[in-house]
C-alpha cells in the first residue's frame, strides 16, 4: 500500500521522513560492511527483478491472481540490510517514475515497506530458518505485508483520514488475504531458488541476533499500535492529554501553520497524530539504542 | 616484436569440478584476427575470460610481454579490451555517452577529455547520434556498436569479442563485419557464425573439450572440422 | 516500441538545463508547501506555470499525474460518504498537484541527474548506485518477464507451481546478469565508483530558481495565508 502525497499530516510525514533517512543511512552502512565486490550491480538488478516478477501472476482461483511483493524474499536472499536498501530503491523508482506513492510520503512508505516490512519479513527466517525453513519463510512473507499495511493504515489514521469501522474491517480482511498470499508466493519462489543454487540464499549469521529482537519489538509495537488506534480511538487521545502534548504541540507548530492546522489541534486526530509520532520516535530511539548496545558488545 | 598474447599450458577448473581448460597453448600476433571456434562447453569463452585476468587458471598467460598477475592487472586490462556477448550487461551506465566514457574516467582522464574521446569512439563506430540515449532504447546493432565503442575509447591494442553477432539480424551482421574490418587492432573473436569467421578471420583455432584441437587458415579449419555440420548437430541436441 | 520514461527529460527548456540539485530543492519546497497548506488549490497556478515553462506535453503530464487517482478517490469517497466535501476536495487537490509537480520535475531531469543530485546532497552512495542499476535494468527485466508471461498465456496461463518456477528462473537470470555486469565493469577498470561526465554547476540561475521558489512559498504563507 503506497501512500500518495496529500494524505499524511505534516507531523506524520515529517517525522517519518526523518526516521527513514536515518534508518536507510544505517542500513546502507551495515550492508556495505563486509559486502563482496560486485554486490552493487547485483542489488540493483535484484531491485529490477522484483519489479519484473510482479508481472507474473499466481492464480488464486475464482479468476483472480496475486503477485510477489518481494520484501521478505529479498530479506531471505540478500540479507536484511541490503534488502532494506534495495526495497528503498524500488520505492524511489515507484514514486518518481510510476507515481506510485508520494515523494513527501516516501519516508512513510520506506518506513513501512523497506525498513519494518523487510526486517519483519526477514525475522522468522533469522530465528527459525535453520530448523523450520519453509514455515519460517512463509511467516516472513505474511509478517512483512501485515506490518507494512497496518503501519500505513495507522499513519493514515493518525493523519486524520476518516476511517469508519467498516473501512477498517474490510481493509484488515484484505490485508490478511494478501499477507497469506505473499507468504505462499514467497515460500514457493524461495524454495525453487534454493533448489537451483543454495548460494543464492542468505545464511543467517549470529552477528545479526540483535536485529531480530529489534525488528520483532518494532513490528509488535507497530501492530499493537494499529490495533489500539483502530479499536480504542480515544486511547491515543487520552495518552496525548496525559503527556501534555496538546499544549506543547500547539506552541511547537503554531507559527508556520495556517488557521486550518491550528483548528485541527482542537481536533482529537491532530493530538493523536502528535502522540503517534512521538510513539514512533520513541520506538525508533529504542531500536537505535538497542542496536548500538548490541553492536558495541559484539565488537568488544 | 613478439606475440601480443601468449598462453602456455593453461588449465582451469570451475568450482563444481568441471575441467573447462586442459592445457591450452595459444599465440596472437600483431595484425591478426583469430577466430575461436568450438561447441558450447568447449572452453573458448572460459579461455577468453583469462585474457584480461577475470579468471586465473594454472599455466602461463603473457600480454604484450607482461605476465598475468595482480601487479600487471590494470595495465593488462588496458591493453586487452573485451566486448562481451550480452551488450546489455556491458552497457551499464545511464546513457551511451556515459558508458563510452566510463573506462576513460577510470583511467584518470579529466571529464572534458573523457567526453571528447568517448564521443570520438561513438562516431568511429557510427552511432554518434545515439550519445544521449539510454542503452535500453537502442536496437541490437546499435547496442553492439555502443559496447564496442566503450572498449575502443580506452585504445586497447587487442580486441576480444565474444559472439559479437548474437541477436543481430543479417544486415546487422554484415555491417558488423564491415566495422570490424576497419579496426586496426589485433582481434580474437569467438563465434558460431561462419559468415563472420570468413569475413574477418585471418586464422582460426578450433577448441574441443578444453583443448586446442586444430589451427590454421579459416576456410581450412572450417572444412577440417566440418564446422557447419558440427554446429547444426550441436544445435539439434 | 518501448515505454520510454526518459523521452521527456532529453528535451530542452530553461528548466531542463538547470542543475539537478536546484530542481530537487525546489521540488521538495513546493511539495512541502502543498503538503502543509489549508488551500491547496491556491498552488494550482504555480504548478500550471511550471508545466508551461517545462515545454512538456500538458496532456501527458495530466495523464501521468492522474495515476494517483484510484488511491485518492477511494479515500475521498470515504470523506464524501461521511458528508465532508471540503476534506475530499482538499485531498484530491493536494494529491493531484503533488503528483503533477513530481511528473514535471522528473520530466525535465534525466533520472540519472536526479540521482546524482541526491547523492551530492547527502543521500547514501550505496542507495544511489543501487537505484541507478535498478533503473538501468528495469525494462530489460520487464521484457524478460513479459516474454515468460506470453509463453505461459499461450499455453493457458500459469499454474501456481509454474509461476513460482518462472519467478525463480527470472531470479536466476538476474543473478547471472549481475555477474556479467560485474565482469564488464572490471574489464574497464572499475575502481569502486561510477563517475559522471556531466558537470552542471549550482550557479546563479540555480540560486535564483531555488531562492525564488522558496520566497514565493514563504510569501504565500505569510502574506496571503495559503
Amino acid at each position: 500500500m503506497h501512500i500518495p502525497d496529500g494524505f499524511l499530516s505534516t507531523p506524520v510525514w515529517a517525522a517519518l521522513n526523518a526516521t527513514s533517512a536515518v534508518s536507510v543511512g544505517m542500513a546502507a552502512r551495515r550492508a556495505e560492511r563486509g559486502m563482496a565486490e560486485g554486490t552493487v550491480p547485483l542489488l540493483g538488478v535484484m531491485g529490477a527483478f522484483v519489479f519484473a516478477a510482479q508481472m507474473i501472476n499466481f492464480p488464486v482461483g475464482l479468476g483472480t491472481s496475486g503477485h510477489l511483493l518481494g520484501g521478505a524474499l529479498l530479506g531471505c536472499t540478500l540479507g536484511p540490510w541490503a534488502a532494506a536498501v534495495v526495497m528503498t530503491a524500488i520505492l524511489v523508482v515507484q514514486s518518481l517514475v510510476f507515481q506510485d506513492g508520494g515523494l513527501l510520503a516516501l519516508g512513510a512508505n520506506v518506513f513501512n515497506m523497506a525498513i519494518l516490512g523487510v526486517l519483519s519479513g526477514y525475522l522468522p527466517f533469522h530465528l527459525w530458518g535453520h530448523r523450520w525453513r519453509r514455515p519460517a519463510v512463509f511467516a516472513g512473507g505474511v509478517l512483512s505485508v501485515l506490518t507494512a499495511s497496518f503501519l500505513a493504515l495507522l499513519e493514515l489514521r493518525l493523519s486524520g483520514v476518516p476511517m469508519p469501522t467498516a473501512v477498517v474491517g474490510v481493509s484488515a480482511g484484505l490485508f490478511a488475504i494478501s499477507a497469506v498470499l505473499e507468504g505462499a508466493i514467497t515460500v514457493t519462489v524461495f524454495s525453487a531458488v534454493e533448489r537451483m543454487n543454495a548460494r543464492w540464499v542468505h545464511t543467517p549469521q549470529n552477528a545479526g541476533r540483535g536485529l531480530g529482537l529489534i525488528a520483532a519489538a518494532a513490528a509488535l509495537m507497530a501492530t499493537a499500535g494499529a490495533i489500539l488506534a483502530s479499536s480504542f480511538p480515544d486511547g491515543l487521545e487520552k495518552l496525548a492529554e496525559n503527556l501534555g502534548i496538546d499544549g506543547r504541540a500547539r506552541t511547537l507548530f503554531e507559527t508556520p501553520l495556517s488557521d486550518y492546522e491550528l483548528q485541527s489541534f482542537d481536533n482529537p486526530w491532530m493530538r493523536k497524530a502528535a502522540a503517534g509520532v512521538l510513539g514512533l520516535a520513541f520506538i525508533y530511539a529504542l531500536c537505535a539504542a538497542l542496536g548500538g548496545m548490541i553492536s558495541r558488545r559484539r565488537s568488544g | 616484436m613478439g606475440s601480443l598474447i601468449e598462453a602456455r599450458g593453461l588449465r582451469y577448473r570451475y568450482e563444481d569440478g568441471t575441467e573447462a581448460l586442459r592445457g591450452v597453448d595459444f599465440d596472437l600476433d600483431p595484425g591478426e584476427t583469430v577466430i575461436l571456434l568450438g561447441g558450447n562447453g568447449s572452453g573458448k569463452t572460459t579461455f577468453v575470460l583469462h585474457l584480461n585476468g577475470l579468471l586465473r587458471g594454472e599455466g602461463e598467460v603473457r600480454v604484450c610481454g607482461m605476465a598475468m598477475g595482480e601487479t600487471n592487472l590494470a595495465s593488462i586490462r588496458r591493453k586487452v579490451g573485451v566486448v562481451f556477448q550480452d551488450a546489455d550487461e556491458q552497457l551499464f551506465m545511464p546513457t551511451v555517452l556515459e558508458d563510452a566514457a566510463y573506462g576513460l574516467l577510470n583511467l584518470g582522464y579529466s571529464r572534458g577529455e573523457a567526453r571528447s574521446r568517448a564521443s570520438a569512439a561513438l562516431d568511429r563506430v557510427g552511432i554518434g547520434h545515439c550519445a544521449h540515449r539510454a542503452p535500453y532504447h537502442l536496437s541490437g546493432g546499435e547496442k553492439r556498436r555502443a559496447a564496442i565503442a566503450g572498449v575502443l575509447a580506452m585504445e586497447p591494442e587487442i580486441l576480444v569479442l565474444d559472439e559479437p553477432t548474437t541477436s543481430l539480424d543479417p544486415p546487422g551482421q554484415r555491417e558488423l563485419v564491415e566495422l570490424l574490418r576497419t579496426l586496426p587492432q589485433a582481434k580474437i573473436v569467438t563465434t558460431h557464425d561462419t559468415g563472420l569467421a570468413r569475413g574477418v578471420g585471418t586464422r582460426a583455432v578450433f577448441f574441443e573439450a578444453g583443448r586446442v584441437a586444430g589451427s590454421g587458415e579459416v576456410a581450412d579449419v572450417l572444412n577440417r572440422f566440418d564446422w557447419e555440420a558440427y554446429r547444426d548437430r550441436e544445435a539439434s541436441r | 516500441m518501448h515505454l520510454d520514461p526518459d523521452a521527456w527529460s532529453r528535451g530542452d527548456s530553461w528548466l531542463h538545463r538547470r542543475d539537478g540539485r536546484a530542481k530537487l530543492l525546489a521540488l521538495i519546497a513546493l511539495l512541502a508547501g502543498i503538503g502543509t497548506t489549508s488551500a491547496p488549490s491556491a498552488y494550482a497556478a504555480i504548478v500550471g506555470v511550471l508545466a508551461l515553462v517545462s515545454r512538456l506535453p500538458l496532456r501527458g503530464i495530466a495523464m501521468r499525474a492522474a495515476l494517483v487517482l484510484p488511491f485518492t478517490m477511494t479515500f475521498a469517497a470515504v470523506s464524501i460518504l461521511g458528508g465532508d466535501w471540503a476534506r475530499a476536495q482538499a485531498v484530491i487537490a493536494r494529491s493531484l498537484l503533488s503528483a503533477t509537480v513530481v511528473v514535471v520535475a522528473i520530466g525535465v531531469t534525466p533520472f540519472a541527474s536526479l540521482l546524482r543530485a541526491a547523492e551530492r546532497m547527502g543521500a547514501p552512495r550505496l542507495l544511489v548506485q543501487v537505484t541507478q542499476f535498478l533503473y538501468r535494468y528495469l525494462f530489460v527485466l520487464f521484457d524478460e518477464a513479459a516474454r515468460m508471461r506470453w509463453a505461459a498465456q499461450s499455453r493457458g496461463g500459469f499454474r501456481w507451481d509454474a509461476a513460482g518456477g518462472a519467478v525463480a528462473v527470472l531470479f536466476a537470470s538476474s543473478y547471472q546478469r549481475a555477474e556479467g555486469i560485474h565482469r564488464a565493469m572490471l574489464s574497464r577498470g572499475f575502481q569502486g565508483s561510477f563517475p559522471a561526465i556531466d558537470a552542471t554547476r549550482f550557479g546563479a540561475p540555480e540560486i535564483a530558481m531555488t531562492a525564488g521558489v522558496v520566497a514565493l512559498l514563504v510569501a504565500m504563507r505569510l502574506i496571503w495565508g495559503v
